[in-house]
């Protein structure tokens, strides 16, 4: 029985081993025996441990501990059975390949996470019922292994989730409240609704150069089609992006570019706008530009869905019984390529520098902006309503 | 995990917030609004008393982001402090109505609502608080101050068993319901364009008033107690509301304009207090049905735009007057009184005084006209059986009409049918002014601009030995009654 100290192998002898698994016992008694050679590991368990005061549901345990510098270890009483980096393995830092050992050698167990976890993949997006996880941990997820601990949260006990990026108001959220989807949560099941995003009279200011990006579950409409506005319905349209005719259209106050409609749905549009210069990406590739003009009026909101000025019923048309327009980013400047291309990677890839409006709709739950933290307006007949 | 918010001053586990006691709680509270955007729903509960310390900022500016649910555990307390000094103290609440502006302006091209109805329409977002003491110490009037523009009706609160402690001033509203309230000292104003307020199981008390300006309100089943200023307040256009079952002690209704009021089964008593009174001016419409009268007068007054005061099915007992006053210059198309018990006492008397009531701002002249009177299937009785005084009614410019009968008109009537009344005998009552033994009718000539009633008649009554004052000029006609010739 082997611990790790800077890759430095421990022995530890079975009976201790054993006395660690017993499931009526505190944690924090044997794991001090475990390492009592280390003080400073030792002194950060403890801390850990006593914090948590945990007892485990199965009698089999696995311990998976460590942190980005040192890498991590899974310690069971077969041994070590994963040394390495969250990229090693099944890309979950050790976590997958302790429950995988569980689940092979005794068919349930509790798997204990000491220290703090950068998974960035999900070889499993189904929820374990003989499999519980436990600890004083932290698990930093990303839009690669969201699907999977998002799905693990019922078989999670005391570990704390956070995104692993600090943007924004996620972690202070996520502080507070276990609030995950691993489905997309705004779902616009007809054509009128709407939410709107209000943060001063200008929302999103009024700049000469920006990118939007977003992923759209819809289809075009035969009228308007709008996906989303910047404006407000007494100051007039700034720009809006439309699905109608079987286009995708963006457009300003005057002049607009459109392409072919993609063929499948979901997918990743972006849209770049530099003084006057417009393109739309779909799906990473750049399928028109040209000159747009915009104008800003004095009060403009960012709308998603229905933009009610020219018809109630102005939004996309439904993908399936609703639409989805999911992870929609707004920067002020001009993203590169290759920026686009990682914002196409993934549905719930979060952004690629610090953007001025991020509304994410899967994974976290929060119904406003998850940079300022301020919420949508939506009490309003057309408006989207209700809970979350 | 919950969805409820938990905001305290108590070191609970399971408190989201804590706020050591006496602290400002105003970050607290915007970080706790801003959580709530998780659910969409902000249900924040209170735990404790917690502080809010005025700034130059609203605390809590509600917008339509979220729906909100300020909810005491058991009870809780919120006080609004201003422990820095600030010159200009803001509102602790006020609410902002992006959406609702915006979905004024939205196309009614492929409707799928009604544009009005967006307008007007709550479409769902309520505004709650429960189980709380709201204080305000601050030099803030208004505790909460709401308004819409465009004069839309978009807020939904409930406030169900609020202690108020403070004032509040509401705008156009749409539902705003009181359930279960305890208000001191305090004043509740629903202002402006106003609509649809309902106070259910209220109790005012101490200088508390309800003013409201609505169209279309009750008030049922509340409980008005203390001193007169303690008022239920209809306002200049609070029309159209509905007094049911409420309980007054020594307090006031007082309106300013409200049409169509109705005040129904309600028990009116100086009981515990003193100086309670029914005072309706100026509107139209005015019903008074089922309510039971002990020791108030309830004047209605300054009438000036036709229609009809009825009153009926009421006890007035131990010194409450029915008093009608007509603005000089103008017609009250007609009065109804109706099956009620006139019950008079030595120095409390309960009598009818129809009469008059000068232009605003002018000296009384008595040029009104009441032109149809209906004063039937009433009860007229001495209930001690004892004589002493009875008194008059003291109109404006110390002009008085005296009380020399049940029944005492001191303006121009057109036609009156007086039919089935029972007076009985007045068992030694006098008018205090004269020394004259209470009649049954009386018409004073208060001044020259008094005529003698058009059309008199009276049939079907009983009357037991009570005089009738009239001047020689009036004429009547008398059929199928007992004591009347």
């Amino acid at each position: 029985m082997f611990v790790s100290k800077e890759n430095k192998l421990l022995e530890l002898n079975r009976r201790k081993f054993l006395s660690l698994a017993s499931s009526t016992l505190l944690i924090s008694t044997p794991i001090a025996i475990l390492i009592n050679e280390r003080k400073e590991d030792q002194e950060k368990i403890d801390k850990a441990s006593s914090r948590s005061s945990l007892t485990t549901t199965y009698p089999y345990i696995a311990i998976v501990e460590g942190n980005p510098t040192n890498g991590y270890n899974v310690i069971t009483n077969s041994g070590i059975i994963f040394n390495g980096s969250c990229n090693s393995g099944s890309g979950t830092c050790g976590i997958y390949e302790a429950i995988e050992y569980l689940q092979n050698n005794y068919g349930e167990g509790t798997v204990i996470l000491l220290g703090e976890f950068y998974p960035i993949k999900s070889p499993i997006t189904t929820p374990l019922s003989n499999i519980e996880i436990t600890g004083s941990g932290i698990i930093y997820i990303n839009p690669n292994s969201a699907p999977m601990f998002i799905s693990l949260i019922p078989s999670i006990k005391n570990v704390k989730i956070r995104w692993y990026s600090n943007i924004g108001t996620i972690n202070k959220i996520l502080s507070k409240r276990l609030s995950f989807s691993s489905m997309p949560y705004v779902l616009f099941t007809n054509t009128s609704y709407s939410l709107l995003f209000a943060n001063g009279q200008q929302a999103l200011g009024t700049p000469s150069q920006f990118t939007i990006s977003a992923w759209i579950f819809g289809k075009p409409s035969g009228y308007t089609g709008y996906i989303l506005t910047y404006g407000s319905l007494d100051g007039g349209e700034a720009w809006g992006i439309r699905a109608a005719n079987n286009e995708i259209i963006f457009e300003g106050t005057s002049g607009s570019i459109s392409a072919p409609y993609p063929s499948s749905i979901p997918f990743h549009i972006a849209v770049t706008y530099n003084n006057g210069q417009a393109s739309i990406y779909i799906n990473v590739n750049q399928v028109t530009s040209g000159r747009v003009s915009i104008s800003y009026p004095n009060v403009a909101y960012l709308w998603i869905n229905n933009f009610p000025i020219r018809s109630q019923q102005g939004g996309i048309n439904p993908g399936s019984w609703y639409s989805t327009i999911e992870n929609i980013q707004f920067y002020n400047n001009v993203l590169s390529i290759s920026q686009i291309s990682n914002l196409a990677s993934s549905i719930g890839q979060d952004p690629v520098t610090t953007p001025v409006f991020w509304g994410l709709y899967r994974y976290i739950m929060y119904l406003g902006d998850l940079i300022t933290g301020k919420g949508f307006q939506r009490m309003g007949a057309l408006c989207y309503s209700g809970v979350v | 995990m919950k969805m409820p918010i938990i905001v305290s001053d108590h070191m609970d586990p399971d408190v989201d917030f804590y706020v050591p006691p006496g602290s400002d709680a105003t970050q607290v509270l915007q970080e706790a609004l801003q959580l709530a955007l998780v659910y969409g729903v902000a249900h924040i509960i209170i735990r404790g008393r917690i502080y809010v310390y005025a700034s130059s900022q609203v605390p809590l500016l509600l917008d339509q982001s979220l729906h909100y649910i300020f909810e005491g555990d058991g009870l809780g307390e919120i006080v609004y402090v201003n422990p820095n000094g600030v010159s200009n103290v803001p509102p602790l609440i006020a609410s902002s109505s992006i959406a609702t502006a915006q979905m004024h302006y939205i196309t009614s091209n492929n409707g799928v609502v009604n544009v009005q109805e967006a307008d007007y329409s709550t479409w769902g977002w309520i505004i709650g608080f429960k189980n709380l003491r709201l204080v305000n110490i601050t030099s803030q009037r208004w505790l909460i101050i709401t308004g819409m523009p465009y004069h839309m009706h978009s807020i939904m609160f409930y406030f169900d068993t609020v202690q108020f402690f403070a004032n509040i001033w509401l705008n156009q509203t749409a539902t705003v319901l009181l359930y279960n309230c305890y208000i001191n000292n305090s004043e509740l104003l629903f202002d402006t364009q106003s609509r649809e307020v309902m106070a259910i199981g209220c109790r005012f008390e101490n200088n508390a008033s309800l003013a409201i300006s609505p169209r279309g309100w009750t008030v049922v089943g509340c409980v008005f107690v203390g001193t007169n200023v303690t008022y239920l307040n209809p306002g200049i256009d609070g029309n159209n509301g509905s007094v049911v079952g409420c309980v007054f002690d020594g307090s006031t209704i007082v309106t300013q304009g409200a049409d169509n009021l109705k005040i129904v089964a309600s028990q009116f008593q100086n009981v515990t207090f003193s100086g309670g009174s029914v005072q309706l001016n100026s509107g139209i419409n005015y019903g008074i049905v089922g309510c039971s009268f002990y020791g108030y007068n309830v004047v209605i007054s300054d009438l000036y735009r036709g229609h009809s005061v009825f009153v009926a099915f009421n006890n007035f007992d131990a010194g409450s007057n029915l008093v009608v006053l007509v603005r000089d210059n103008y017609t009250l198309d007609s009065v109804v009184i109706l099956g009620n018990i006139f019950s008079s006492d030595p120095t409390h008397s309960s009598l009818i005084f129809i009469s008059g009531s000068p232009i605003p701002g002018q000296t009384l002249q008595l040029t009104g006209v009441a032109k149809m009177l209906y004063i039937a299937f009433n009860t007229f009785i001495n209930a001690s059986h004892t004589s002493g005084p009875v008194y008059g009614y003291e109109l404006a410019n110390n002009y008085r009409i005296h009380g020399l009968a049940y029944i005492n008109l001191g303006v121009n009537v057109i036609y009156a049918y007086i039919a089935f009344n029972y007076f009985q005998e007045n068992y030694g009552l006098k008018d205090n002014s004269t020394g004259q033994p209470l009649g049954f009718f009386s018409l004073q000539q208060i001044t020259i601009n008094v005529k003698p009633v058009q059309n008199l008649f009276f049939y079907f009554n009983v009357n037991e030995n009570n005089p009738m004052y009239i001047p020689s000029s009036q004429t009547y006609t008398a059929q199928f009654n007992i004591g009347i010739s």
